[in-house]
């Protein structure tokens, strides 16, 4: 106990204006008077993340219909609200599977059989089973997509690279040959890549390029390709000109660039020109639009 | 929605209009002393919504006037069973103040740093202190307030906060 304190309430006393004048006028002599005199000033403005009460009643209700009609989940599932996006590479055939699959520079959009919602990026393919689906809530993803996963659901996304399990969310996966991404936006996802098993919270991403594991924190709120842009964080750049390619059906040819020096920043997926400029020119790096949308890609 | 009295026990929860009163006057506040222990506002958003789900599946069982302490105790166990307790940082927002705007650089940046630091410090506390403070700074709630949702004396509210303002002066070693 210190000194300046005759009891052990003291401090919570003097702040609730409970001390008698002769103790307040001995606590202001004290050299630590000041320190707790800023405390309590300074925490006063601090403030609570926000709760926004309509929405939150919402909610409520929602899952008070669905509990009239006993839910098929154990309560813990409730905390399976995310979004996610995962990208992989990797195609699991099976037969009487539903298939959705995107071409080049298309973007598709589509409800999966419990409500949730999926947005494929360009060039890449998602198939589950339908009639299965409540027995098997699993998916196989070649590419990339977003998943707005309805409350209280639950399921598996496969992919060649590694699985996402939601616990509850928003979240992206990329996967494509040898790259794994998954970036959580809201809830909490499971990634198991080989023995790696990593829990992503809302702005939490991991990812694997050629099994090193890189993890990093985001702050957007949707993943940026959904709404006509991508954005890549410390990115190799041979990555980020495979995104290019897709996006705008478009090749590369590249003389002298190193490819996998590292990329951060975004193009648009409406101009060509603009996207190249924004990707190329910060990088110092020469390029060339050909005939047959070839692109030639060369150090000054 | 008229003024809706608690102590008219003849108002059942199971009615749509008397359950979104009491959501409104006591899910805000449970969030915020959820957030207080784990700073994960998903998480606190989550037990706030299981809590009162619990609450209407036993909306014919439960008195009215028990109804908070009902949720509150529902949402501190689904804390202890769900939440896996890992350190996660506090964040909070800052309310700015326009006089601030008048003041040198060096001391807004100063101020800035202080805060920082401050911030840093509530997170390190241990939860129960943190929990009282910042109930009694942020939400303005009184001791016997904080007592009455940690079950606890209002005595033991005073100690936890003189414990909590000790070790946040230690942690702040200048101005």
């Amino acid at each position: 106990m210190n000194k300046d304190f005759t009891d052990d309430t003291f401090l919570a006393r003097w702040l609730n204006g409970e001390l008698s004048v002769e103790e307040v006028k001995a606590f202001e002599q004290s050299e630590d008077y000041n320190y707790y005199k800023k405390i309590a000033e300074t925490s006063a403005l601090l403030e609570a993340p926000f709760f926004d009460k309509k929405k939150a009643f919402q909610a409520v209700l929602q899952n008070r219909m669905a509990v009239k009609s006993k839910s098929a989940f154990p309560y813990w599932s409730y905390w399976l609200a995310a979004s996610i996006a995962i990208i992989m590479g990797g195609v699991f055939l099976f037969p009487s599977e539903t298939t959705y699959k995107s071409q080049l520079g298309e973007q598709i959009a589509f409800n999966l059989p419990d409500g949730s919602s999926v947005k494929l990026n360009s060039m890449s393919d998602l198939s589950f089973n339908k009639k299965n689906w409540d027995r098997k809530r699993e998916l196989n993803l070649n590419g990339e997509a977003y998943f707005k996963v309805i409350h209280g659901s639950k399921f598996t996304v496969h992919t060649q690279q590694g699985d996402v399990s939601v616990l509850g969310t928003e979240f992206d996966v990329h996967s494509r040959d040898k790259y794994f991404e998954v970036q959580c936006f809201k809830g909490r996802v499971k990634v198991d890549f080989k023995d790696d098993e990593t829990i992503l919270k809302a702005g939490d991403a991991v990812r694997f390029i050629e099994e090193t594991k890189e993890l990093w924190t985001f702050s957007q709120q949707v993943p940026s390709w959904t709404k006509g842009e991508s954005t890549f964080e410390n990115l190799p750049l041979k990555e980020v000109i495979l995104a290019i390619e897709r996006q705008y059906a478009v090749r590369f040819k590249v003389k002298g660039v190193d490819l996998n020096q590292r990329f951060t920043g975004s193009f648009t997926h409406d101009n060509l020109e603009l996207a190249l400029k924004s990707v190329f020119l910060p990088m110092g790096i020469e390029y060339k639009i050909k005939d047959k949308k070839q692109i030639l890609l060369f150090r000054k | 929605m008229e003024n809706l009295d608690v102590k008219n026990t003849d108002l059942s929860l199971c009615k749509t209009k008397v359950f979104e009163k009491v959501f409104d006057l006591h899910a805000p506040l449970l969030h915020n002393f959820i957030y207080y222990k784990c700073g994960d506002s998903d998480i606190s958003h989550d037990i706030v919504q299981e809590a009162f789900i619990k609450l209407w599946e036993n909306c014919k069982k439960v008195l009215l006037l028990k109804a908070k302490s009902f949720v509150y105790t529902v949402a501190k166990n689904l804390f202890l069973n769900l939440v896996e307790h890992q350190k996660v940082k506090l964040k909070y927002h800052q309310v700015s103040t326009e006089e601030l705007n008048y003041e040198s650089p060096e001391y807004l940046m100063e101020e800035e740093e202080f805060r920082e630091r401050l911030n840093r410090a509530i997170a390190d506390l241990p939860e129960k202190q943190r929990v009282v403070f910042l109930l009694n700074r942020i939400d303005k709630k009184t001791y016997a307030e904080i007592a009455g949702m940690m079950d606890v004396s209002v005595k033991a509210i005073e100690k936890r906060m003189h414990l909590a303002l000790v070790s946040l002066r230690e942690k702040i070693d200048h101005i």
